[in-house]
């Protein structure tokens, strides 16, 4: 097809050539044009020789776990199968992959255009090498159980371990469950992440050394107390009256704290985002001499005796928001007071809200636990259940929910409710369905989008999933995407040499800008006063998707001399915003004396006010400024103004260049000469003058009166003379009546609060 | 204070918003007061004038050119039904600078349609009116009605047609029209032809007669070849000319070129230097050399249209001309106007949103230019 | 004060060029039958000149008392709209403009309550008021339509005076409603005229080198010569010798631009252009100016078989910069429609069925 294409074009050019016939130069021109056709031609068909086999090839039937024992490294781009598919494909087979070849590799799966970095380590390493179809074979050869002494012991002794673990577990149950009989009924009916909560450090996963940091802390408590916070301890702790737990969701944070406070003799007493913690009843409710703490704790919770050995867990510290005011502050003052522990513990410790707490804290940053970790628990709750689900599938399962332990639970119940096995196709479909809804940052969406892969031959993305992640953050990403969607090394072009692929770059270039181009107008339909919000998806293809599909290559990073840029355009929009906003005033100053609107002004006026405002004081300095000033006060311009003339300045008048020549000392000068006259002012501001501005109402009456039906016009009007007298009065009386009944409400909202707390 | 100074008091007020008679457009002015009045529209006029004596009206949907009389007609004909007296009560109208959104149709429309007719009035005048017992609604360029406020008129057409007659005025009623098919389907259609110009001719001679204006027939030629049959613009122009000459002293007679002038309109000489620069025949003698080089052609063009520019003329305008020019020109074959008409359309529209008048000009001589040096 | 509006003529005799406009519109002002009209043409024909030396000759030296108002209405969305009014007892002038999309309810409110305030000089030369809109071609569709009326239903105490760059934009009820007055740009021998005229009302001689060059330079814009008289005569006094006009800032930027566009074809190089592009845009240089200023330069240094077709895609892409939101994404398309022309150019591939 393309070849036909090229041919065409050929004949097409030379038909086309004959007619104007008699110049030597064209007629050179024709010759060159042929060679570099053909030259394109060849490479064209070179390049198609082996026909991008997009999912030509069949994944044999292995044995299963017949990869087992075996660790994978992939690179490059595979002609058949897309990168994660091929990940998923060793995984299911119970093979282990990881991202950088090491001497623990067993193979390297590699395709087209690997890495160089890649290639080193791997031939530093020597390891073996497999092409596709050697991969495909491996599996289909492969015996399962084909896994040596060492690991076979390993794998028993694991399973020994869960085993026992399960057995425990059972134990304490029920050991449990003739403790609560009475009260609570069954456990099956509990949560399974109530039911298979840790009961105790042991059972908490990952973060061991922060846990026992928080235990030491609570541990050492009554010493620092008596010592008045002096003794830092061993890793400092002991200097603060409070702890800080960060980490992301479902790493057990506030499990641990109770665990540690309760296994330390601490009654903890938990206040989340469910209780109100606004500064008032921060302070009040919290004594802060801790000397009475029932203020907050009324209701059910008001047997719980306040003693010494009490522990304020703060949950959710980020989370104090909105109705919270200034609840992080007087958490502060609380802690600085403090004379029992407080564990405070949030997401993000990044959180501008949190800044205040990161001085009076002892920060305990919990991480992710690894998958390994969090595995050999699972697995006993599972073995305890009765499912039988082999470790790649929670493997799977776990890192599809980024180590949220609880999600993993959460998911495995719900599985349970069906069926008591799972196999590893089925724990990947159930994992997207609960897909952890990751919100990506416009950063990630656009390395995604312009990178090599999203669009690559190989990749089985569809339209839909590219259009989700334009979804994201449709406000965002489409900047993005312009803004950046030149840095990358198109993919496109990458089999091209000298001027073919300078001209494919730029016929790439071209072809995503145009389209950027129609993105435009579409979002100006959708932003527009019409609003044709249905025209999204059409967006989402024109702004991101097709620009991303001429542009997707290497080099759209973070660091680096390609690095991607945050959108310029929302900082220059603004900035031009403002200035145009003070050329507006200054055009409205000047009208009383120049005919021009604002661009004139801008185009004509503020280039010849140079020599005239400008150019004096970077010459003549300080004795130039009364003359400066004159000429301002001739077309009432004010000294704003003149800063405004400065910054208007492109190119050589750029203001930074033109300020640099002004001495600082006569800009002084000039700035207190101007303020110490009097000036002629054009006009008013009117919110200067107070005026009432004034409604513009949704729609405005229609006129319904024929053309030419003269007579009925007068009264009509005087008509909404009245209306709009009436409107007048309404407003004021609207302004008179919402002030005090404001203050009603806020005089209740604390009457509310007082109420509460004397409760 | 100064301007916005509140009016005194209603006591005082003379009736201040009847128009000056001498002020008062022509077009009001010389309204055709009874359909027999109507110009050129035979066909139409022969039929309203049997509603008349059987006083059964279809709804009707009048469609046409602007300024073929089709609001007039209407107009003209609710007056002969009713007399002036009945005439307020009976007929609402309603145009495009009017609010008509979905909300007017379902209330003020749907109210009008609703009311009985009152009785009628014995007529000052003394004349006796059929005053037929139903009223009429005049929707004047119904086409730029919403579609949604097109569909809640659907029912109140029929629930009400026993008292109640609809007009639509429009432009077009083709398929791509804005008139939705429902609508469009219950009227019995009218169609208003460009005027002829003898039709326009006898009309304008009148108006100048009655106005007591000397005006030379070629001024009437030049004022129906630039209103390219739209009767309302003639009148506008011809009173503006007659405004014009009439506020000198002692008052100078109109020439065809007040009438371009006030039009709007690009002289010729203009138009024909432009065309000749693009290298259409236009039968001057100044035809440029053939076989001038392209580039200093490119460079010719662009000063031409700078020039035009320049002289302040609207370039919807240049473009139009240019249009009437390159489509009746008797030498260009058919593929060129085809290619030309193209970029003729895409100029139009970019026009329409606003773009850059030089550019957008120097793109169509370009067009042209491209066009017309393509076969030779 | 600068030159051009201190020697700014103030009555209609004054006017040098277009003698038969001025006596049409002497004529028309003492007549009685005052029409509503429609002032159009270029930048810097003197349009709104005309208009002011119109007011004077209907309503005395009085009109030239001048005063700025301004009004704030709310937008539905609570955002406050400054409306700024240059009036005198006579007439008033508005730049609906400055509302952005309300501007069909400013002008409908502010109309309203001027038509129903009768004229306070009991001694004023006409009954009527005059109302000046600027930038009438920046009107909405809306707000013409509700002007359309306004101007049949307030004919008898009110005349709008309507002042913009061209009709294209106006629907044709306003434009049959007006009295059309076309203002050209001056030639060059009015120019020239008007530049010796100022010249000699300052005191000084201008050869007519200087003349010429500084007319070559102004592309019929009066304003623009006279400015960059002043700006010439400060820079040396006795204007002999090789002159040099000093360019505008933004326009040796752009002119910049454009020779960056033609020395170099590469994603970095497009990426600078952008940089400069902003730059320009947040200065406050409309886009078109920008577009058609650096197209012309790069028009003029090109190939002569590359100048249609950068030209036409300099008119694709202005319109497009007329729809769209962000003017940079359209410029930006352009420049890299122009480097790929360029390049495929130069390295002889025909690009005509190229789009």
């Amino acid at each position: 097809m393309r070849y036909k294409k090229c041919l065409n074009l050929v004949a097409v050019h030379q038909s086309r050539r004959q007619r104007s016939q008699g110049e030597l130069h064209s007629r050179q021109l024709h010759q060159r044009l042929i060679d570099i056709l053909h030259s394109w031609i060849a490479i064209k068909a070179a390049k198609s020789a082996p026909p991008p086999a997009h999912g030509s090839k069949v994944v044999p039937d292995g044995e299963p776990n017949c990869l087992a024992g075996l660790a994978f490294v992939f690179t490059g781009e595979l002609s058949s199968f897309a990168r994660d598919e091929a990940i998923d494909i060793a995984k299911r087979y119970g093979g282990r992959v990881t991202l950088q070849p090491s001497s623990k590799t067993s193979f390297v799966v590699l395709g087209d255009n690997a890495g160089p970095a890649k290639l080193a380590a791997i031939k530093k390493h020597g390891l073996n090498m497999l092409n596709e179809d050697q991969f495909l074979n491996l599996i289909a050869t492969r015996k399962a159980g084909h896994v040596d002494e060492k690991t076979k012991k390993k794998l028993a002794k694991e399973q020994e371990a869960i085993r026992q673990a399960a057995k425990e577990m059972e134990k304490k149950e029920k050991e449990d469950a003739k403790k609560e009989d009475k009260q609570d009924g069954n456990l099956s009916s509990q949560l399974w992440t109530t039911r298979y909560a840790p009961q105790s450090l042991k059972d908490v996963c990952g973060n061991k050394s922060q846990v026992e940091k928080l235990q030491q802390w609570l541990h050492d408590w009554p010493s620092s107390l008596k010592s008045g916070f002096k003794k830092p301890g061993k890793n400092g702790a002991n200097m603060f009256r409070a702890v800080l737990i960060t980490g992301s969701p479902g790493v057990g944070k506030t499990t641990s704290a109770h665990l540690c406070a309760k296994l330390e003799g601490f009654t903890p007493i938990e206040l989340n985002a469910s209780d109100v913690r606004s500064k008032r009843l921060v302070e009040s409710g919290l004594n802060i001499n801790n000397t009475s703490l029932d203020g907050y704790l009324h209701g059910d919770k008001a047997s719980v005796s306040i003693t010494d050995k009490s522990c304020i867990i703060m949950d959710e510290v980020d989370g104090m928001s909105a109705g919270d005011r200034g609840g992080v502050g007087a958490l502060n003052a609380l802690i600085k007071k403090s004379m029992i522990p407080i564990i405070c513990i949030a997401n993000d410790r990044q959180a501008q809200k949190l800044k205040p707490l990161i001085h009076t804290t002892f920060s305990i940053p919990f991480q992710k636990p690894p998958v390994n970790m969090i595995r050999s628990r699972i697995l006993s709750i599972a073995y305890k259940e009765k499912m039988k689900i082999p470790a790649n599938v929670i493997d799977q399962l776990i890192t599809s929910a980024q180590s949220d332990i609880r999600q993993v639970l959460n998911m495995l119940s719900t599985w349970k409710l069906s069926s008591d096995t799972m196999d590893f196709d089925e724990s990947k479909s159930l994992a997207k369905m609960n897909e952890k809804y990751t919100v990506m940052s416009p950063f990630d969406i656009t390395t995604k989008i312009l990178g090599p892969y999203l669009f690559s031959p190989s990749a089985r993305e569809s339209l839909g999933d590219k259009m989700d992640l334009y979804f994201q953050d449709h406000s965002f990403v489409p900047l993005f995407i312009q803004e950046n969607y030149l840095r990358s090394q198109p993919a496109r072009m990458r089999n091209l040499e000298g001027p073919e692929k300078i001209l494919k770059h730029l016929e790439l270039m071209d072809k995503a800008a145009s389209s950027l181009s129609d993105g435009d107008l579409v979002d100006s339909l959708i932003h527009g006063p019409e609003q044709h919000w249905s025209l999204m998806p059409l967006h989402a293809i024109l702004s991101t998707i097709r620009p991303s599909s001429s542009m997707y290559g290497n080099g759209v990073h973070y660091g680096g001399p390609n690095s991607m840029a945050f959108p310029q355009w929302l900082g220059q929009n603004s900035k031009q915003n403002k200035l145009m906003r003070q050329l507006g005033d200054i055009q409205a100053k000047m009208r009383l004396k120049v005919s021009g609107d604002k661009s004139e002004i801008r185009h004509s006026y503020i280039p010849a006010f140079h020599p005239h405002l400008v150019q004096p004081l970077a010459e003549n300095g300080t004795t130039a400024a009364e003359k400066v000033i004159r000429r301002m006060d001739e077309y009432y311009l004010s000294k704003e103004d003149w800063d405004t003339i400065v910054e208007l300045g492109v190119g050589d008048h750029k203001d930074e260049i033109i300020l640099k020549k002004i001495p600082p000392a006569t800009k002084t000068a000039f700035t207190r000469k101007y303020n110490s006259s009097e000036h002629p002012i054009a006009f008013h501001k009117a919110h200067d003058l107070g005026k009432a501005p004034k409604k513009i109402a949704g729609g405005p009456t229609p006129d319904l009166e024929e053309a030419y039906e003269v007579d009925e016009i007068a009264e009509e009007l005087s008509e909404e003379d009245e209306k709009k007298e009436k409107n007048k009065d309404d407003l004021s009386a609207d302004k008179l009546i919402q002030a005090p009944k404001k203050k009603k409400v806020t005089n209740t909202a604390s009457d509310k609060a007082k109420n509460k707390i004397k409760r | 204070m100064s301007f916005f100074a509140p009016k005194q008091s209603n006591s005082n007020s003379t009736p201040k918003h009847i128009v000056d008679p001498v002020l008062q457009p022509w077009i009001e002015k010389y309204r055709p007061r009874t359909i027999d009045d109507v110009s050129a529209q035979e066909h139409t006029v022969a039929v309203l004038r049997k509603t008349l004596t059987s006083t059964n009206l279809p709804h009707m949907l009048f469609y046409g050119p602007p300024g073929t009389g089709k609001t007039s007609t209407i107009l003209a004909l609710a007056r002969q039904l009713f007399g002036p007296e009945n005439f307020r009560s009976r007929v609402l109208e309603l145009n495009a600078s009017d609010e008509r959104g979905i909300s007017i149709v379902r209330e003020k429309i749907k109210n009008f349609a609703r009311q009985t007719p009152r009785a009628q009035v014995v007529s000052s005048d003394g004349k006796v009116y059929p005053c037929p017992p139903y009223k009429i609604i005049i929707l004047d360029e119904a086409d730029s009605m919403t579609q949604d406020a097109q569909g809640a008129l659907r029912r109140i057409m029929e629930t009400y047609a026993r008292i109640t007659r609809f007009c639509l005025v429009c432009n077009y009623v083709t398929s791509q029209s804005r008139i939705i098919e429902p609508v469009a389907s219950r009227c019995s259609k009218f169609r208003f032809v460009p005027l002829d110009s003898d039709s326009a001719h006898l009309r304008l001679s009148h108006i100048a007669a009655a106005e007591n204006v000397t005006v030379p027939p070629a001024v009437i030629d030049m004022l129906i070849a630039t209103s390219s049959g739209d009767l309302r613009r003639a009148i506008t122009y011809l009173q503006s000319a007659s405004r014009l000459s009439s506020s000198t002293n002692p008052p100078t007679p109109i020439t065809p070129t007040d009438i371009q002038e006030i039009a709007g309109v690009v002289p010729d000489t203009v138009i024909n230097d432009l065309a000749t620069v693009l290298g259409i025949d236009v039968g001057s003698e100044t035809a440029i050399e053939a076989d001038t080089e392209k580039g200093s052609r490119f460079q010719l063009i662009r000063k031409e249209v700078k020039r035009i520019i320049r002289q302040g003329y609207s370039a919807t305008q240049v473009l139009a001309q240019i249009h009437d020019l390159v489509v009746l020109h008797p030498t260009l074959n058919g593929r060129q106007k085809a290619q030309v008409a193209l970029v003729f359309a895409e100029a139009d529209k970019a026009l329409g949103d606003g773009a850059d008048e030089e550019l957008w000009t120097l793109e169509v001589a370009l067009g042209v230019y491209k066009a017309v040096s393509y076969a030779s | 004060m600068l030159w051009v509006d201190q020697y700014r003529p103030r009555t209609l005799d004054d006017l040098h060029y277009h003698k038969g406009l001025s006596a049409r519109l002497k004529s028309l002002a003492s007549s009685g039958d005052f029409p509503h009209m429609l002032f159009y043409g270029p930048s810097g024909a003197g349009k709104k000149t005309r208009i002011s030396c119109t007011l004077r000759q209907l309503f005395g030296p009085g009109v030239e008392k001048l005063k700025i108002d301004q009004r704030v209405f709310l937008s539905p969305s609570k955002r406050k709209l400054e409306i700024n009014l240059v009036q005198s007892n006579y007439h008033i002038e508005i730049t609906p403009s400055e509302a952005g999309n309300y501007d069909r309810v400013v002008i409908q409110e502010l109309l309203k309550e001027i038509a129903q305030t009768q004229q306070v000089d009991l001694n004023a030369k006409q009954k009527f008021k005059v109302v000046i809109i600027n930038e009438a071609d920046s009107l909405s569709r809306d707000a013409q339509a509700a002007l359309r009326r306004t101007m049949e239903k307030y004919m008898s105490n009110l005349r709008i005076i309507l002042c913009a760059n061209s009709t294209s934009r106006l629907i044709a009820p306003i434009k049959s409603r007006c009295l059309l007055m076309r203002v050209a740009a001056p030639s060059e021998e009015d120019m020239m005229d008007v530049l010796q005229n100022v010249a000699k009302r300052v005191g000084f001689d201008l050869p007519p080198d200087a003349a010429d060059k500084i007319v070559d330079d102004a592309e019929g814009n009066m304003r623009k010569a006279i400015l960059v008289l002043e700006a010439l005569k400060m820079q040396s006094p006795n204007l002999n010798g090789p002159l040099s006009i000093a360019k505008p800032d933004w326009e040796t930027y752009c002119h910049k631009v454009a020779d960056l566009i033609i020395g170099e074809q590469s994603p970095a190089r497009i990426m600078e252009v952008r940089s400069k592009f902003y730059e320009l845009l947040s200065h406050c240089i409309p886009p078109t100016v920008i577009l058609k200023t650096v197209a012309e330069r790069v028009v003029d240094k090109v190939d002569e078989s590359l100048k249609a077709d950068i030209m036409h895609w300099a008119a694709f892409y202005e319109v497009r910069m007329r729809n769209g939101n962000k003017k940079i994404f359209h410029l930006e398309a352009w420049v890299v429609k122009v480097m790929s022309l360029y390049k495929h150019f130069f390295y002889g591939i025909d690009m005509s069925d190229f789009d």
